[in-house]
């Protein structure tokens, strides 16, 4: 299965929920779990990285090892990717990719996942440039992730922008803020962390399964 | 090692494809036909990669009678998950920070 983090405005929070679903997967479902971040010698999954040598030029080519996922890291989408993925496919039970802000990238990637997750803060400019993308995109794939979510802007509003529901609305959250600074995963370090009722709810479309329910769920089953 | 330190230690396989590490072989394995696997174990040319470019040497003894390429896969993957093992380490706020400037 492969999975998108998207949103044509950066600092939305792809990263960090990409990076957590990974590792989340990883965690509790002991899925084979490849995160390709491209957002290059920018990114944050450098953090977990002790040598940073690149080679090769394929999807497939010098794949991290970390704890917490396998990982790639690339600044542009080979040629070739669409084969690379075939290959991969065959390998990884799951593929994230953590999408950089680049429209047609952003196009080229949704086009083969199977899931899209279009990340939004809740402020006008977020709503605006990623309704526009919206157009672009295979609308049954598409689920809505409201992050950072402060009430600001109420959800039933940006349900009628994308004339979607909204899949998860996230609300700030300490663990989320500060995990790098941990050097790991939520899930490696706080099993019990509040954000990771939320990072359930995304592995839900994965899994089918909840393991982080609700307190009404827990009471009524 | 797991991977190669210099370029020109990487593995050209018999359809053109340039490994540079242990998960690129495994990855290959999942996807080469069977020809292109004998052509290489035939030779000992896995053998000959881990142990002398990738200095694996207990691993490459592990795999020398191997002729079946499911078995070779299952070696090499289990001897990568012994990596991902996670070792929590408690920081505190102060050495989180230090750690953060040598990034900068």
């Amino acid at each position: 299965m492969i999975i998108s983090f998207i949103s044509l405005k950066g600092g939305v929070g792809k990263t960090t929920l990409s990076i957590n679903l990974g590792a989340y997967l990883k965690k509790f479902y002991n899925y084979k779990v490849l995160l390709i971040d491209t957002n290059g010698k920018y990114s944050q999954n450098l953090f977990y990285l002790k040598e940073n040598n690149f080679y090769g030029n394929r999807l497939w080519n010098d794949i991290k090892i970390t704890p917490f996922y396998h990982l790639k890291i690339i600044d542009r989408l080979p040629e070739t990717y669409i084969n690379d993925i075939n290959y991969l496919k065959r390998v990884y039970d799951i593929i994230i990719f953590d999408v950089f802000p680049n429209p047609e990238l952003i196009i080229d990637i949704s086009r083969i996942s199977d899931i899209i997750f279009l990340v939004i803060n809740p402020d006008f400019y977020s709503l605006y440039v990623n309704r526009k993308l919206y157009n672009y995109l295979e609308k049954d794939k598409v689920k809505i992730v409201v992050n950072k979510y402060d009430k600001s802007l109420d959800l039933d509003f940006i349900s009628e922008v994308f004339e979607k529901d909204v899949y998860c609305a996230i609300p700030m959250n300490k663990d989320l803020s500060i995990f790098q600074y941990k050097y790991a995963p939520i899930s490696f370090y706080n099993e019990k962390s509040k954000a990771l009722n939320y990072i359930d709810q995304l592995s839900y479309l994965v899994t089918g399964k909840r393991i982080k329910k609700g307190i009404f769920s827990k009471i009524f089953g | 090692m797991i991977k190669i330190e210099r370029e020109n230690e990487s593995f050209t396989t018999l359809d053109g494809q340039k490994l540079y590490g242990i998960q690129d072989l495994i990855i290959w394995l999942y996807n080469c036909s069977d020809y292109d696997f004998k052509y290489h174990n035939d030779r000992k040319d896995f053998y000959n990669w881990i142990y002398y470019s990738l200095n694996e040497r207990d691993l490459a003894e592990k795999i020398i009678n191997i002729n079946n390429k499911i078995d070779l896969i299952k070696i090499l993957d289990d001897f990568m998950k012994s990596l991902e093992i996670y070792n929590k380490k408690k920081i505190s706020d102060e050495e989180a920070e230090v750690e953060f400037i040598k990034y900068i």
